[in-house]
């Protein structure tokens, strides 16, 4: 499903270049669970992006569902990313002056859907992740865990194939973090392709992960 | 149309409140500005074409090193053997100052016979006739300022030789052409050359009236031939004063115009070098959720279009309301500056949708465009730096 062949990213800035990854190879299949695990500033972020086609590598191939998507325009990429990848950041990153009604709408805006389509798939995750009461709150209202259930419902608003979690424990509370847990087996279950940036240990000896790779300085093993 | 998107970009207009509001009332103020030069503007130029319907085609003054004299009425004959001049009327008329309160007015004699000055003031004479003898007939300018200084019968006039003149005021008239009669008083020519010390065979000026307008330009070159110190002045030439003498004027709005724009772009242009990191976290959100660039540029258009358009509207609301409701105070100071017969000018609605269309091009596409390409900037370039 997701495949790195000798992907080198380096970013050019004005202190110089810094290289976050070089000559990375891995891959995941479909229906897997990968953690990536690394310190702070070990590449993590960025293989994220790249997978999610949000930054282009400086070298090599990556196929994502069989698709190179380094050669996509942009307008397909977007499109790409719109149907096949529901991306958790860290710290949520919602539109926190937006309600969480306007939030969940926000993916299915370019899809051009008709009004009962749109409902429907807002009430079916409000009633997933129990935050039909706060439909009309604005995001930044919201405690800790019902923002990032916002999060989660909206990376999983256009049913996508693969789900990218960034970090997803990182502020949270270890009731939060394990009803994190939860969500991801459901996830696994359903035969999504999911990959999380962590290093949080809570996520290694999970018996449902399938594969951990550690990123370090910019290599993978 | 998306509806959803219309939906999202009202939404979305509350992410950067603030930066919105305080260019929705720049914009709104600059469009203020601009439409209201533009109205006040239209409607003198209207008021200047609508009198000068009735004007003469040429005026003949006399003038000795550079100082306007008063004419011979025996001139007259002589004009009126130039082919092509169907009439000569000698005019008299003059600016009388009122102590009180120093204010200029027009005096103009009407004598009930064959004296058009313009059409309406004809009325005027038919309708006083004889009354005008002894008495004045004053706009309705004047009127209000000789009511405010208790003169509401009678009005005295002081003469040149030091004497009281009084005169009855024996009625009010009220004119189109708002511009050229609301400060004039109407009395007898006798009166006139009374009140102006001018001698009895004498005039202030001649008016020509000419029925072919070809013949307009020859028929003035003749006239210095016949005495060099009498001046043709024709109606072009009449009508170019006015109009330069609003240009000056509407030139001098445009200068402050400009430095509203100016001010305007300088903050604009503070948006075209970079969005605030709240715009910029929502455009990479955007991207990240799977919007394409085309998306993104669309929702900040129409974002960024309800903004303009809005303060487009007010603006225009205000600036109506401010010209043609108010009468312009403090703009029109400045446009009637220059004219010593107007201390109080009144607009008349003569905008046309040209005028609407300018005022629009002036703000709205140039804010469109400022917030576009900075959107359009950062949703090309890679956006990951969000995911940090
Ligand atoms: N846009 C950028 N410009 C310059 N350097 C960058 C940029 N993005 C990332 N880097 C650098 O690339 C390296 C990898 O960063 P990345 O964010 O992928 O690490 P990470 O493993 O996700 O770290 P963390 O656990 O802190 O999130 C770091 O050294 C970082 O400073
Ligand atoms: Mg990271």
């Amino acid at each position: 499903m997701i495949e790195f062949f000798d992907v080198t990213k380096t970013f050019f800035t004005p202190k110089g270049e810094i290289n976050a990854l070089s000559e990375v190879s891995f891959s995941v299949a479909k229906g897997e669970l990968a953690v990536l695990k690394g310190r702070s500033g070990s590449g993590k972020s960025t293989i994220l992006s790249l997978i999610a086609s949000l930054s282009k590598p400086t070298k090599g191939k990556i196929l994502v569902d069989n698709e190179e998507i380094v050669k996509m325009s942009d307008d397909f990429a977007s499109a790409f990313r719109l149907r096949n990848i529901g991306f958790i950041f860290q710290r949520y990153n919602l539109f926190e002056h937006l309600s969480v009604y306007e939030n969940l709408l926000a993916p299915l805006v370019p899809l051009g859907l008709d009004r009962n389509e749109v409902q429907r798939r807002i009430e079916k995750v409000l009633e997933e992740f129990h935050i039909e009461s706060k439909k009309d709150l604005p995001a930044k209202s919201l405690s800790g865990g019902e923002q990032q259930r916002v999060a989660i419902a909206r990376a999983l608003i256009n049913d996508p194939k693969i789900i990218l979690a960034d970090e997803p424990t990182a502020n949270l509370d270890a009731t939060l973090a394990n009803e994190f847990i939860t969500i991801l087996q459901r996830l696994k279950n359903d035969k999504k392709t999911v990959v999380v940036a962590t290093h949080d240990p809570l996520f290694f000896d999970l018996d449902f992960v399938d594969r951990v790779y550690e990123v370090n300085g910019g290599a993978v093993c | 149309m998306n509806r959803y998107l219309f939906d999202f970009a009202i939404s979305s207009l509350f992410i950067a409140k603030k930066k919105n509001l305080f260019i929705f009332f720049m914009l709104s103020t600059l469009v203020f500005l601009v439409a209201s030069v533009v109205f006040i503007d239209t409607s003198l130029r209207y008021e200047v074409v609508n009198a000068a319907k009735s004007m003469p085609e040429i005026i003949v003054q006399k003038r000795i090193g550079q100082r306007l004299r008063d004419i011979d009425i025996d001139t007259v004959y002589k004009l009126i053997e130039i082919k092509g001049v169907q009439r000569a009327l000698p005019r008299i008329w003059g600016l009388y100052r009122f102590q009180k309160g120093s204010v200029d007015f027009a005096v103009i004699a009407l004598d009930g016979i064959d004296y058009d000055y313009t059409q309406e003031l004809q009325k005027v004479s038919k309708l006083y006739g004889k009354r005008l003898a002894k008495g004045i007939v004053v706009g309705s300018g004047v009127k209000q300022f000789l009511e405010k200084n208790y003169y509401t019968k009678y009005c005295n006039f002081l003469l040149p030789d030091g004497k009281v003149k009084k005169l009855d005021i024996v009625g009010e008239f009220d004119s189109k052409s708002a511009l050229f009669s609301n400060d004039v008083i109407l009395m007898s020519a006798q009166n006139a050359r009374e009140l102006f010390g001018m001698k009895r065979n004498y005039a202030s000026d001649i008016a020509l009236f000419i029925p072919n307008p070809d013949e307009v330009r020859s028929i003035a070159l003749k006239i210095p031939q016949i005495d060099p110190t009498l001046r043709a002045v024709t109606k072009t030439e009449l009508i170019s004063r006015y109009e330069s003498m609003f240009d000056y004027k509407s030139g001098f709005f445009f200068v402050l115009f400009l430095v509203a724009a100016f001010t305007f772009f300088m903050i604009v242009s503070d948006r075209l070098a970079s969005l605030s990191s709240a715009e910029k976290k929502e455009v990479a959100i955007l991207k990240a959720i799977g919007w394409s660039i085309q998306d993104i540029v669309k929702e900040k258009f129409i974002e960024s279009f309800i903004v303009a358009s809005g303060a487009f509207f007010l603006g225009i609301v205000l600036s109506l309301v401010y010209v043609f409701v108010l009468g312009a105070p403090l703009m029109s100071e400045i446009f009637s500056g220059s004219f010593p017969l107007r201390p109080q000018l009144e607009f008349s609605y003569h905008v046309e949708l040209r005028e609407y269309l300018f005022i629009f091009l002036m703000s709205v596409p140039f804010y469109l465009f400022a917030v576009i390409v900075p959107a359009w900037r950062a949703a090309v370039k890679d956006v990951d730096e969000v995911l940090r």
